[in-house]
C-alpha cells in the first residue's frame, strides 16, 4: 500500500464526517488564549491559598512564642516570696491606666496556699473576683499541636466574639465553648468584655484558672500592658489526658483596651 | 442563495446554478485546488473543472450540503492533475507534505501479492475516525481530506500547532495499529 492509496481512501470518507470537519472549519479560527488565562488564574489561586493558609498556622503560633520567650527569662531575677501582685486580685483594684500594683517579678511567684476551688471543665463558677469559664475545647483531629503554649484574644462585642469562633473552628472543637457563649448576648457586652485565653497541651485532671490580671504601668521591658497569669500543672504531670482549654474570663467593660498589648503568663502549682 | 436552491436549478439546468455556485464557493474551493497544486493557474483550471464536473453530476446526484460534494469534486480533480504534473517531482504543496507524512502508516514498499480495494479501506478509516475524539477527528480530516496547513488546522480545532502536531502523530499510528488488525496488508 502507498500513501497515495491512503489518500485515495480519505477521499472517499463518509459524507457525514466531511460535513463535520467543515462546518468547524467554516467557523473560523477558535482562539486559545483562555486557556493560558485559566491557567495562570488557577497558579494564582494555588498560591494565593497556600499564602493564606501558612499566614494562619504561622498567626496561630505567634502567641506560642511571645509566652515561651518570656518563661524562659523568668529564673533570672528574684522574686519576693509574697509579693501581693500576685495575689488573686479583684478585678476593680486594677487600675486602668497603667498604675502598677507593685514590682513585678519575673519568677513564678509562691501560690496561695489556698488552693483555687476546684474547677471542672464543664462548670462555671468564680475563684476570686473574677468570673471564669474553663472549658474544654479539644483540637480537631487535623490540626496540629501548637506545643505547651497559650493564646489569648480580647473581644468587646457579640460580633467579635461570633467571628472568634468561626475564625478558630478549624482548630477547635468549639461545641462546649458555644454553650457557655449562649449568656454572652449583645446585652452582656454592653457593660462587659471577654478575655479568651486558649491553653494548649494541658491536663484535664488539674482545675484551670486565671488568678490575676495586671496592668504593667509601662515597665515591661517588652513594652506589654497588661499581664495574665493562668494555672497550669507544670511539668512532669504524670497522669491526665491532654486537651486544650478556653479559658473565658468576664470582664469589666473597657478595663482593657484592644489596643493593649496582653502577655499571658504559666503559673505552674507544681 | 441556499445549497438546496442552486441544486434545484442544477436540476433544472439552469446556467444560473454555475454562476451562484461560483459566487458562493469560488474561493472555498481554490483554496482547497490550492492547498494540493500551490500553484495559482492551476487551481484556477481545477476549480473550473470541478463547475463542469458539478453540471454533470447533477443530476443525477441531489447532495444536502453542496459545499461538501463541491470539495470532494475539487479533491479529486486537484490530485489527479497534480499527480499527472508531478508524479515523481515534490513540490512544496500540502498534498506532498502530507503525503510524506501518511508515509508512516505505511511501507511504502511494493506488495503484489494483495490488492488493496479502496473502498474497504475507506470504510475503515471511517470507522477508526469516529472512534476518535472530536478534535482529532477534525483535525485528521482538515489535515489530510482538506489539505490544510498544520497552522489553519490547530486554529481550527483551537489549539497551538506543537499540540496539533501531536494531536495527527498519534491519530496517524493509530490509525496504523487500527489497520493492521483490520488486516489490511500496509
Amino acid at each position: 500500500m502507498t500513501a497515495e492509496k491512503l489518500h485515495d481512501a480519505i477521499g472517499l470518507l463518509p459524507s457525514d464526517l466531511i460535513e463535520e470537519a467543515d462546518r468547524r472549519r467554516q467557523k473560523g479560527p477558535r482562539p486559545i488564549l483562555w486557556k493560558r488565562y485559566a491557567a495562570m488564574a488557577a497558579c494564582f489561586l494555588l498560591v494565593a491559598c497556600c499564602t493564606w493558609l501558612t499566614t494562619r498556622m504561622m498567626a496561630s503560633g505567634r502567641a506560642t512564642e511571645s509566652a515561651v520567650k518570656y518563661e524562659a527569662a523568668a529564673p533570672a531575677a528574684a522574686a519576693p516570696a509574697e509579693d501581693p501582685s500576685f495575689q488573686e486580685a479583684p478585678a476593680e483594684d486594677i487600675p486602668a491606666n497603667g498604675a502598677s500594683g507593685g514590682t513585678r517579678a519575673e519568677e513564678a511567684p509562691a501560690m496561695d496556699t489556698a488552693e483555687p476551688e476546684a474547677i471542672h471543665s464543664d462548670t462555671t463558677e468564680t475563684t476570686s473576683e473574677f468570673c471564669v469559664h474553663s472549658v474544654p475545647t479539644p483540637l480537631k483531629p487535623s490540626t496540629a499541636c501548637f506545643g505547651s503554649a497559650s493564646q489569648v484574644t480580647l473581644v468587646t462585642s457579640r460580633t467579635e466574639l461570633e467571628t472568634y469562633l468561626a475564625d478558630k473552628d478549624w482548630i477547635y472543637d468549639f461545641t462546649n465553648v458555644q454553650e457557655v457563649c449562649i449568656a454572652f448576648d449583645e446585652a452582656w457586652f454592653e457593660d462587659h468584655d471577654l478575655l479568651l485565653l486558649a491553653v494548649h497541651a494541658a491536663y484535664t485532671d488539674v482545675p484551670y484558672t486565671v488568678t490575676s490580671i495586671e496592668n504593667t504601668g509601662g515597665t515591661d521591658s517588652k513594652g506589654c500592658d497588661w499581664y495574665v497569669v493562668y494555672t497550669t500543672p507544670g511539668e512532669g504531670h504524670p497522669e491526665g489526658e491532654t486537651t486544650c482549654f478556653h479559658l473565658l474570663t468576664e470582664l469589666e467593660k473597657g478595663l482593657i483596651s484592644p489596643e493593649d498589648s496582653i502577655l499571658t503568663i504559666a503559673d505552674p502549682i507544681y | 442563495m441556499e445549497d438546496e436552491q442552486i441544486v434545484s436549478l442544477y436540476w433544472q439546468r439552469e446556467e444560473a446554478a454555475i454562476r451562484e455556485t461560483e459566487t458562493k464557493y469560488d474561493r472555498y474551493l481554490t483554496k482547497i485546488a490550492y492547498n494540493i497544486l500551490a500553484d495559482h493557474e492551476d487551481s484556477r483550471e481545477s476549480v473550473n473543472d470541478t463547475y463542469l464536473a458539478a453540471w454533470e453530476s447533477m443530476p443525477p446526484h441531489r447532495p444536502s450540503v453542496l459545499s461538501a460534494y463541491l470539495a470532494k469534486l475539487t479533491r479529486r480533480i486537484s490530485i489527479d492533475r497534480f499527480r499527472y504534473r508531478t508524479r515523481e517531482k515534490r513540490l512544496g504543496s500540502e498534498y506532498a507534505v502530507s503525503l510524506s507524512e501518511l508515509g508512516d502508516c505505511v511501507s511504502g514498499g511494493n506488495t503484489t501479492e494483495e490488492i488493496v480495494n479502496v473502498r474497504l479501506l475507506a470504510d475503515a478509516i471511517g470507522i477508526y475516525l469516529r472512534l476518535q475524539s472530536e478534535e482529532a477527528r477534525t483535525a485528521f480530516i482538515a489535515r489530510y481530506y482538506f489539505l490544510d496547513p498544520i497552522k489553519e488546522v490547530a486554529a481550527t480545532c483551537g489549539i497551538s500547532e506543537s499540540k496539533c502536531k501531536t494531536l495527527l502523530h498519534r491519530t496517524r499510528v493509530g490509525l496504523k495499529d487500527y489497520l493492521q488488525k483490520e488486516g489490511f496488508c500496509l
